[in-house]
């Protein structure tokens, strides 16, 4: 059987976001900045459960909600893992979730008054860390 | 269910023990101290008071321990039926009841029995279990006080009991009497232990069952209650029967002096003589014969605190004591214990496997004076000296005697179902041959009516007034006077018919007036299981006349009324508790036959929705 | 068998001039934990009671696991395990011998579940149960409650009065004790917190009713929070004509209202914006916020009496 990978996120109470959707997040960041390489394998419901202090349900619906978006597999017998083939999305799913992305970026930073510029280097500077680590 | 009764049972484990041992100490102090207890030792107030009010209160606070709010919740919230739960704790009680109590009364008895020559009968061990029982029933009226939606639980209980104690006194009857009633008071309380014990019960069984013994004791209350609406305001008005009773009635006549009664009664008469006579009476003296006597001891009863139980002769320094299981005397020797003889009817045996059965007696003998031993057929004189026993007087036919010779200075009365009998006392007590009457006198009316006479010494024979409350009849009292001659003669002298009461009868009889289906059955009771001996009298007249009195019409239309009245209360309150048509059937029906008192248990038992 | 372990219709319990439970209708179906949320006086306890049978309804009815609430059977009763926060044990008692009795009623006790749970706490087994502190009692009834294997489990503020160690081995022996698929789980308690980390569906009682019943989040959404310049605000406050739309609660910080609403979608600016309100933005909200509205709200309703 092979071992399951570390996950470290955290949840918080009292956040606005609910638990699972933190999990949600933490885990796709963990596998956006490659931290979880696809193939690894996930903790169990509980074994998330028991080292985050929630209801192992909430682990079930957070991984639910990843496996909806393609993110993680569940092999029969074996468990669940992060999905190899990351593009499960269809070109137009893409196009609109990055179009999506973009619209959220530009409202939150069009106001600040930083240049063309500047926005662009501080974006290219950000994804080369991730590259990186 | 084993294990909750075993977990019951260690709670209070200490308890019972810590009562054992004080008990068996107690016992062994008052034991070295009494040399002259005997094996009913242990049949006295203090026993009776604490195994009574010991089990009610263990009951009570037992229950209340159980039904703190947690703790219930605990004792519920399991896979087991109410019902159970409830009887393995009160099993473990019933335990707990037996080792406090009998044990250590069953190890005295038992003691006296092996260890000593003292009179041990059956009895004296069914008294042991028998007062468990009681203990019991009290512990489980203490549970049903604490269980039940109503805290007049209490009235049920006490009913219950006073129910028992109509009945008779024949041993196996009182425990059967008594298993029913704890069976009874089980099932009130298994009915009672549901998980929401707030509702009042829904059963027609077990609302029938609370509310009827209630309504007994609520009868007793009630009239009471004269106290409360007559009594104390006539007194206070200074216009009460007692303090004035109305000229012409019994009751003022009750009141008039020894030397004037005679005088009294004939002041209506056209006796020629009658200064005269009751001049001579002012002098006479005077004395009174009971009617009214204890009843004699029986073989299957329980009690024993019998009405002398044994002889003791001086001389040869031996006492005899009265066995039951022998129908014999026991003698033993004052200061060794040793058994000395028996004492049958045919007179004294020196051993007790001589014994046959003629010289058991028949019935159960009352011991008189040290030397007559009287059953209710024949009355024996024992003469130590010489070791015999002989007949001072033996009834024939149907007479029999309704009590103990009564020993007075002028004369030995006795009284039978028949007639009285006057003796001479120094004859009587010293000569050992048959007794010869120097009066008699048939009863001029059923014994019953009478409720006493009193007697005046005359020169040449007695005076004797025959009075009673209901002499010629329900509520008509009355008065005779008769002279009994030294020759024989009886001369009716007057009679005197007191037409006017003090008091109003609905006063006097308010029992009868609050329910009269609880008094027919209270008197229906108390007379009911009599052996053919009619002996057993108390101070009320007898149920012959208790339920065949005719009863003034103005007293029945009050009653009427009054259950009409309380019926029509029931009927406008049954909404008010929300109750539903069969429940509204049944209060309904017991209001209509009983009364009052079951209007007032109607509102003791239902809460408002 | 009842798709509901829990179910009440109308359920109204009067105490005196009190009301305890004013016309709860309420179904839980099985499986998952459950949170009940409410202040003191809510009425929790009082349903519990009622469900339970140890007290009977003023109108209304209830069921447990399909048994009508007042003629709970014997099996039914098997099958619901409760805790409360008293914790109340028979003090006499020793620990083993509690068990022992506890385990005699019930054929189905896991032993392993029971040696599992008992181990998060730190209980002697010979030591007689009311020399056991609070936490230690707290976990020595979970884990019987858990050993009985029941269907149901009702805790009704479990952790009340607890120390955080003990607070923690319980939710963690509660969480992750193996025990019957099977179970569900009702948690009754004020600690947001610890409602946050396990309830899956959120239900929330005031004042003897029925606030809410659905997922934490579903709630959360219902509820948000705008921040306005709005001087006049007092005008519309308590007005018949004038009210603000699902008016929750509001404060006053630097100047600036705070508004608590509910069930209004993002539109509700162009309502404040038309009443006058300025410089208006909408804040997030997280659940122990929108739950403490609800419990503290004056709604814009006819109280009941």
């Amino acid at each position: 059987m092979s071992k399951s990978s570390v996950i470290k996120i955290k949840v918080v109470t009292g956040d606005i976001r609910p638990i699972f959707k933190q999990i949600v997040d933490g885990i796709r960041l963990e596998i956006a900045t490659g931290k979880l390489s696809p193939g690894s394998k996930l903790p169990s419901y509980r074994g998330l459960a028991m080292q985050l202090m929630i209801n192992p349900n909430t682990v079930a619906k957070a991984y639910a909600e990843l496996s909806s978006q393609g993110l993680i597999e569940s092999k029969k017998g074996l468990g669940i893992f992060v999905s190899e083939n990351r593009q499960s999305l269809s070109d137009d799913e893409r196009e609109q979730k990055l179009a999506k992305a973009v619209n959220v970026f530009i409202n939150e930073t069009v106001h600040l008054n930083y240049s063309e510029d500047e926005i662009v280097t501080e974006i290219k500077n950000k994804l080369k860390e991730i590259k990186t680590t | 269910m084993l294990a909750l009764f075993k977990a019951e049972f260690l709670h209070y484990r200490q308890w019972a023990i810590g009562l054992l041992a004080l008990q068996a100490m107690a016992w062994a102090i008052v034991l070295k101290l009494n040399e002259y207890a005997d094996a009913s030792a242990f049949d006295n107030e203090v026993t009776q008071v604490l195994s009574l009010f010991g089990g009610f209160i263990f009951g009570v606070v037992q229950m209340i321990l159980n039904t703190r709010k947690n703790h219930w919740t605990f004792l519920h919230q399991r896979p087991l039926n109410s019902r159970d739960i409830y009887l393995a704790i009160t099993a473990a009680s019933m335990l707990h009841i037996f080792i406090a109590f009998p044990l250590v009364w069953l190890v005295v008895v038992a003691s006296f029995d092996l260890l000593t020559n003292a009179v041990v009968d059956m009895r004296h061990y069914y008294m042991a279990p028998y007062l468990m029982l009681y203990s019991i029933a009290t512990y489980l009226i203490g549970n049903l006080v604490v269980l039940n939606a109503s805290r007049a639980a209490i009235l049920t209980g006490f009913g219950l009991l006073i129910l028992h104690n109509d009945l008779p006194q024949l041993t196996w009857l009182k425990f059967l009497i008594l298993a029913f009633v704890i069976i009874i008071l089980l099932y009130l309380n298994i009915k009672s232990f549901k998980s929401d014990r707030f509702q009042p019960l829904k059963s027609v069984a077990g609302i029938v069952l609370m509310a009827l013994p209630m309504q007994v004791v609520l009868v007793f209350f009630l009239t009471m209650s004269t106290a409360l609406f007559y009594d104390i305001p006539q007194t206070l008005m200074d216009s009460h029967p007692e303090q004035h009773p109305t000229e012409g009635s019994f009751d003022f006549w009750r009141k008039v002096e020894d030397d004037k009664r005679i005088e009294y009664l004939l002041k209506d008469s056209n006796m020629e003589n009658k200064v005269l006579f009751s001049r001579q009476t002012q002098l006479a003296d005077k004395d009174t014969i009971a009617t009214y006597h204890k009843a004699f001891n029986r073989k299957n009863q329980l009690n024993f605190r019998d009405n002398q139980w044994f002889l003791s002769d001086e001389d040869s320094r031996s006492v005899w004591v009265y066995s039951h299981d022998e129908m014999m005397l026991q003698g033993s020797d004052n200061f060794t214990g040793e058994v000395v003889g028996w004492l049958g009817q045919q007179g004294f045996i020196d051993q007790l496997n001589l014994a046959t059965d003629a010289d058991r007696f028949i019935s159960v003998p009352s011991m008189v004076k040290d030397q007559f031993i009287v059953t209710d057929k024949t009355i024996f004189q024992v003469d130590f000296a010489n070791k015999q026993l002989s007949v001072k007087l033996a009834m024939t036919g149907e007479e029999y005697l309704m009590g103990r010779p009564e020993f007075k200075e002028n004369f030995v009365a006795l009284v039978t179902n028949k007639q009285t009998y006057l003796f001479e006392p120094k004859i009587f007590l010293n000569e050992f041959e048959l007794a010869v009457s120097s009066y008699q006198l048939p009863h001029p009316v059923s014994l019953a009516s009478i409720s006493g006479v009193e007697s005046y010494r005359m020169v040449d024979g007695f005076l004797l007034i025959y009075r009673g409350q209901n002499y010629y009849g329900f509520d008509k009292a009355g008065a005779e006077i008769f002279y009994v001659h030294i020759n024989g003669d009886v001369e009716k002298i007057y009679s005197v018919h007191f037409n006017k009461h003090s008091s109003p009868e609905f006063i006097q009889h308010f029992d009868f007036l609050i329910s009269p289906a609880i008094y027919t059955l209270r008197e229906l009771m108390a007379n009911s299981f009599q052996s053919s001996n009619q002996n057993a009298q108390n101070n009320e007249p007898s149920s012959e006349i208790a339920l065949t009195r005719p009863w003034p019409s103005s007293m029945l239309i009050t009653i009427s009324l009054l259950q009409l009245g309380a019926a029509f209360v029931v009927l406008i309150l049954a909404r008010r508790f929300s109750l539903n048509k069969g429940k509204k059937a049944l209060w309904l029906l017991m209001t209509i036959i009983i009364g009052l008192p079951a209007l007032l248990s109607f509102l003791l038992l239902n809460k408002r929705a | 068998m009842s798709e509901f372990c829990i179910s009440t219709k109308n359920l109204t319990k009067q105490f005196g001039k009190k009301l305890a439970l004013n016309d709860l209708t309420l179904n839980i179906p099985q499986g998952g934990i459950h949170a009940i949320v409410g202040s003191n006086g809510a009425g929790k306890s009082t349903l519990f009671r009622l469900l339970l049978g140890f007290d009977t309804p003023t109108t209304g009815s209830s069921t447990l696991l399909g048994d009508p609430s007042d003629q709970i059977s014997a099996k039914v009763r098997g099958q619901v395990g409760y805790v409360n926060e008293e914790h109340t044990l028979p003090g006499w008692m020793k620990v083993a011998a509690v068990k022992e009795l506890q385990q005699s009623f019930y054929p189905n006790w896991n032993h392993d579940i029971y040696n599992k749970v008992i181990a998060y706490f730190d209980v002697d087994p010979k030591q007689k149960v009311a020399g056991l502190s609070r936490g230690e009692r707290a976990g020595f009834n979970l884990s019987m409650a858990l050993a009985q294997r029941p269907s149901l489990l009702i805790l009704d503020e479990p952790t009340l009065g607890l120390d955080v160690v003990a607070r923690q081995s319980f939710l963690e022996a509660l969480m992750f004790a193996e025990t019957e698929e099977a179970m569900t789980t009702i948690y009754c308690s004020h600690q947001m917190e610890e409602i946050e980390r396990i309830a899956e569906q959120l239900i929330i009682m005031e004042k003897g009713r029925l606030i809410n019943n659905s997922t934490p989040e579903d709630f959360c959404a219902r509820v948000s929070c705008w921040a306005a310049d709005w001087d006049a605000i007092g005008r519309n406050i308590g007005s018949k004509d004038a009210s603000i739309p699902g008016f929750l609660s509001h404060r006053e910080i630097d100047g600036q209202q705070h508004i608590l609403v509910v069930d209004q979608g993002d539109d509700f600016g162009d309502f404040l914006k038309a009443q006058g309100a300025q410089d208006i933005a909408q804040l997030p909200v997280n659940l122990e916020r929108a739950v403490n509205a609800f419990l503290t709200a004056n709604h814009n309703k006819p109280v009941a009496l």
